[in-house]
């Protein structure tokens, strides 16, 4: 990972966990930014010790995945389909490169 | 602001429409800002699958982290 691209995940990824581990009312600000930090450290090591694995980047191959999920967990057949059109317009998004991690991301995190 | 970036921010910003929507289908449970700094890890690189993990377990260890949504520190 680039220098750049290790600085912006770290920025990233404190602003997630800052919106993710709680802060407690009339708690010592010392406590909660320790809190935070240990957070952040394990977070950090979990996602390094990851950045080398190898994964399928074939985007239809999530897309799949989550039309199968989402047929399978409704009665009717419409949040598929409405899948489908946002998927199809996702493909033609310029601006996001790593569209199949994203929607991989996302079937894994809704599971 | 030249066209150009207003173009990309626009973009930008229906990139994250679509990804929040796909989000709430597969009821995910992040906040559009949360998805919006996962856009950014994954952009750069970070493991989908590592990321969803560190999430799931977070919020397992801290599941009343209601006090946490959008910005739950000064």
């Amino acid at each position: 990972m680039s220098q750049p691209s290790e600085e912006r995940v770290r920025h990233a990824l404190s602003q997630l966990l800052t919106r993710i581990i709680p802060v407690y009312p009339d708690e010592d600000e010392a406590v909660a930014d320790e809190r935070l930090e240990e957070a952040l450290e394990w977070a950090g090591e979990t996602i390094a010790r990851s950045s080398d694995g190898s994964l399928p980047p074939d985007v239809n191959h999530a897309a799949d995945l989550i039309k199968k999920k989402l047929i399978r967990e409704n009665n009717t057949p419409e949040k598929a389909l409405r899948f489908a059109n946002l998927y199809s317009r996702l493909l033609t998004q310029r601006v996001l490169n790593q569209k199949w991690a994203m929607l991989y991301f996302l079937f894994k995190l809704g599971n | 602001m030249p066209p150009q970036e207003a173009d990309k921010r626009q973009a930008a910003r229906e990139v994250i429409d679509i990804l929040d929507e796909i989000s709430g289908l597969l009821n995910t449970k992040l906040t559009r800002q949360q998805l919006s700094y996962c856009v950014s890890l994954i952009e750069n690189g970070v493991n989908p699958e590592a990321l969803a993990n560190v999430i799931q377990e977070l919020r397992q260890q801290y599941p009343d982290s209601g006090y946490a949504d959008e910005g739950g520190r000064a």
